[in-house]
């Protein structure tokens, strides 16, 4: 085959498109809206799991989100369900040695009231406590200053970092290292600025972070808030050696306070377990939730295919005729049939941009709803959703929509006996 | 008119079993969806038992020790502070009631306390778990509970005002161990205490039923069986001479006379909440519980609108393939109309020679789709309603609206190029023949 032949291929496939526009519109339509619905699932899925800037070590971090401590001592039996707490958190995660880095921060965003103290200017905004380790996982961009560092952690101090809409709406300026902010009417000094993250970035996104304050209270296990746990593997390939050192490290907990039960399952999980997870007994069953993503895109693949599959049967059936003199001519069957796979792709590539087309439009529009964040910071990068690898996942879904809406009927056609199809039976 | 149409069925077998097959799978996923969002409709629209419109939930909150204008003597009268600020509240014209409850107990939170409860005269009823609810009076003022014979909010608060504290209210739905849901009314005034299994001897306290309120739900969406909920009455005098802070336990809540304006809770969070401090504490913040309603049906919502584009998925693909389908048949058996038309039969005829054709498919392929979904309901594949999987009259009502939601797509499908094959010129279509 050459590309004259593909050439000719495509000038009939538009000619068809002319000449059957009811048909043509239906197969764009069907396509578009199936592809559309199957990207915006793949969108949702890749813009919180693929390793996206400033998150760009997604791929190599394990979590710890959630746990439960049982704890019975003479003041009598406690338990806490929850995020791990800081006491545990510090104490025996942080000194793990497998992970390239150990960072513990708070588990969900606080609003707070954070003001100016000179101007009087206040404002709500999203705050998160995390620790200097923080800073070697998610590459942050700077405008001004820096993180602030181990030393400033451990001694407490009272320091914070903005993002650039912070610093603007409390300063209107971002070049404000060493200005002073009030957090709930006590002061902290501001170490850096730096570029505004969307909120798609859930680690990252914060217009206030602060230093975790230490809490540790050694005569029980059950102390300080819950926090999130988030180790860096140098590789993928650690994984197992990291769960390996977290359980050492929690016998080791559990044989300093005698009396306690930790249960944690088979955390720390990758970004893509943590996301299903909501029990610290069991692990979410990925496999069953494979299956059901996996069964879902059958059914938005096949749903429409069916009902293609009937349209490029008919539209076959009308060019009987042409097939019958091809085949007579010497055409072989593999080119009849790969004819109409060509002629049907090009519909299907159309309804494919129409449908990537409609999926972007639906991501940046309803990003509050589908992805669960507020618009208002979602700031999806045009880069992200443009990106090679999206538009490939999308050309792969269009070859499979055609296969699975022309395949057989182009295989019927080309199977079709010569002397019925020049009698156009 | 029926042979006809048995006979164009027939003719076009080989793409008639393809419909079939398509229609059958069509309303098999069509019918899961309208049960999904069937049930969760009855839910939205069957009575709360409460009502939050024009109600907000008052964020105290306490100055930390590093404020400036924190005060160590205040510390010990924090919960007369409180009291303060909901007497100031109560001054406002604009507002109906405020109530005070501990945590958890205000419609649409996100955390409760459950305890299994037992009556104790004579015949010993284990009711099982009910939420413990510790509230001052005017907390039906606020959320409108209204009593089970009918009382009005107003008349509950004052019959709770004057009860005395370890008394309770409970919702009427008092649940034997067994099972059996038993009028909680005829209960009232007789004694109740917290369980404790058998072998030990149960010690708690006994409560004397007063009254019962109507069961509410836990929230708009709620598939469950109604809540279960005991009222305690909370104890201001004990509060009152406690040094102990329990303000952060305690909600306050407030209801918005009928007539207010919308403006005037953003007025007044703007120039009159800063107003309000006393000791420790401050307001800083009024929450609708529009919000906290949105918060709470947010996931229920989420769901809601992916089987609303699933279910239009379905639906715009089977118009689209009807629609292609038909228009290539009636195409290609123009000049079989065409002699149909010759022969006498009306436009109205040919049209609904093919409607009908369409109609008789989806009521043949409907037959086995109830069938699949019958046992889609036994392996209770589906959503739970009220603990159920199977009522008749839920099975019945979604397989029907499948089947009209179906039968509009045929008929707007097939309609379009029945219309077209409805013009066709007997004359011209045969001359080209």
């Amino acid at each position: 085959m050459n590309n004259t032949m593909i050439k000719q291929y495509i000038q009939q496939a538009l000619f068809s498109i002319r000449e059957h526009k009811l048909q043509s519109a239906i197969t764009i339509v069907g396509t578009a809206l199936s592809i559309c619905l199957i990207m915006v699932l793949f969108l949702m899925q890749y813009l919180k799991v693929a390793p996206l800037s400033p998150e760009n070590k997604r791929d190599r971090i394990l979590i710890v989100s959630t746990v439960r401590i049982d704890e019975e001592s003479e003041s009598g039996s406690g338990s806490m369900t929850g995020p791990i707490n800081h006491n545990l958190a510090k104490r025996y995660v942080s000194e793990m040695k497998t992970p390239e880095v150990v960072s513990i921060v708070s588990p969900y965003h606080a609003t707070r009231y954070i003001s100016n103290p000179i101007s009087k200017k206040g404002v709500d905004l999203n705050t998160k406590q995390v620790d200097a380790n923080f800073f070697r996982l998610i590459d942050y961009t700077f405008v001004n200053g820096t993180p602030f560092t181990q030393e400033q952690e451990d001694a407490d101090a009272k320091v914070v970092l903005l993002s650039e809409k912070a610093a603007q709406s409390l300063f209107g300026s971002v070049d404000v290292v060493d200005q002073f902010i009030e957090i709930d009417f006590v002061p902290f000094r501001v170490t850096g600025v730096y570029k505004d993250v969307s909120a798609l970035s859930s680690w990252a996104y914060a217009d206030v972070l602060m230093p975790y304050v230490h809490q540790i209270d050694y005569t029980q296990l059950i102390a300080g808030y819950g926090v999130y746990t988030l180790l860096l593997a140098k590789s993928k390939a650690d994984f197992p050696k990291i769960k390996e050192e977290f359980q050492e490290r929690m016998a080791k907990a559990k044989a300093d306070y005698p009396n306690t039960q930790i249960t944690f399952a088979n955390q720390p999980d990758p970004i893509e377990v943590s996301l299903e997870r909501y029990s610290y007994t069991t692990d979410p069953d990925m496999m069953q939730i494979r299956l059901k993503q996996l069964l879902l895109v059958l059914i938005l693949l096949l749903v429409p295919a069916i009902n293609l599959s009937a349209i490029s049967q008919s539209r076959l059936r009308n060019r009987l005729a042409e097939i019958g003199v091809r085949r007579a001519f010497g055409g072989r069957r593999v080119d009849i049939i790969v004819q109409f796979l060509i002629e049907s792709l090009v519909l299907t590539l159309v309804g494919g941009v129409i449908g990537l087309g409609f999926s972007w439009l639906a991501i940046a529009s309803w990003s509050d709803i589908l992805l669960n964040a507020d618009t208002e910071a979602l700031r999806i990068s045009l880069q992200v959703i443009f990106s090679t690898t999206v538009i490939s996942i999308a050309f792969f879904f269009c070859l499979l929509m055609n296969l699975l809406s022309s395949g057989i009927p182009a295989w019927r056609a080309g199977k079709a006996n010569i002397v019925n199809a020049l009698n156009k039976q | 008119m029926i042979s006809l149409i048995r006979k164009q069925i027939w003719n076009e077998r080989k793409s008639n079993v393809n419909l079939f097959i398509e229609l059958l799978l069509f309303s098999v996923l069509t019918w899961y969806i309208v049960d999904f969002i069937y049930i969760h409709m009855l839910a939205h629209f069957s009575p709360k038992g409460f009502d939050t419109t024009n109600c907000y939930t008052v964020g105290v909150d306490v100055l930390p020790e590093e404020s400036e204008d924190y005060s160590p003597d205040a510390s010990k009268t924090m919960n007369n502070d409180l009291f303060k600020i909901v007497d100031r509240l109560k001054q406002i014209p604009e507002v109906d009631a405020v109530c005070l409850s501990y945590r958890s107990a205000h419609p649409y939170g996100n955390s409760w306390r459950q305890d299994d409860f037992e009556c104790v005269t004579d015949t010993m009823i284990h009711c099982g778990k009910y939420d413990i609810q510790t509230v001052s009076s005017d907390f039906f003022n606020v959320f409108r509970y209204r009593g089970s014979n009918g009382e009005t909010p107003d008349m509950m608060a004052k019959q709770f005002e004057s009860m005395s504290i370890g008394d309770i209210f409970t919702t009427d739905n008092i649940r034997k161990s067994n099972h059996a849901d038993i009028s909680a009314t005829d209960y009232i005034g007789k004694t109740f205490r917290f369980w404790m299994p058998d072998s030990i001897e149960n010690t708690n306290p006994l409560h004397t039923l007063i009254n019962c309120v109507t069961a509410p739900k836990s929230g708009d969406f709620d598939l469950h069986p109604l809540r279960k909920i005991v009222f305690f009455k909370i104890d201001l005098t004990a509060l009152a001479s406690t040094e102990a802070d329990k303000t952060r336990y305690i909600d306050v809540d407030l209801r918005l006379k009928e007539n207010v304006s919308s403006d005037f809770i953003a007025q007044f969070i703007k120039t009159e909440l800063p107003k309000y401090k006393e000791g420790n504490l401050l307001i800083s913040n009024l929450t609708s519980f529009n919000q906290l309603r949105d918060q709470m049906n947010l996931a229920t919502m989420i769901k809601f609108r992916n089987y609303l584009i699933g279910m239009s998925f379905l639906l715009v693909n089977l118009f689209l393939g009807l629609l292609g389908i038909f228009w290539f048949r009636t195409r290609q058996r123009r000049s079989e109309i065409a002699l149909h038309k010759a022969l006498g039969a009306s436009k109205q005829k040919v049209f609904m020679n093919l409607i009908a054709e369409g109609v008789i498919l989806l009521t043949l392929a409907t037959i086995p789709a109830i069938i699949i979904d019958y046992f889609i309901v036994v392996y209770e594949l589906t959503t739970a309603y009220q603990e159920a999987y199977f009522t008749s009259f839920r099975f019945v009502s979604t397989v029907v609206i499948t089947y009209l939601l179906m039968l509009v797509m045929i008929v707007i499908g097939i309609g379009i190029p029945a219309w077209r094959a409805m013009q066709i010129e007997p004359a011209e279509a045969l001359h080209e023949e």
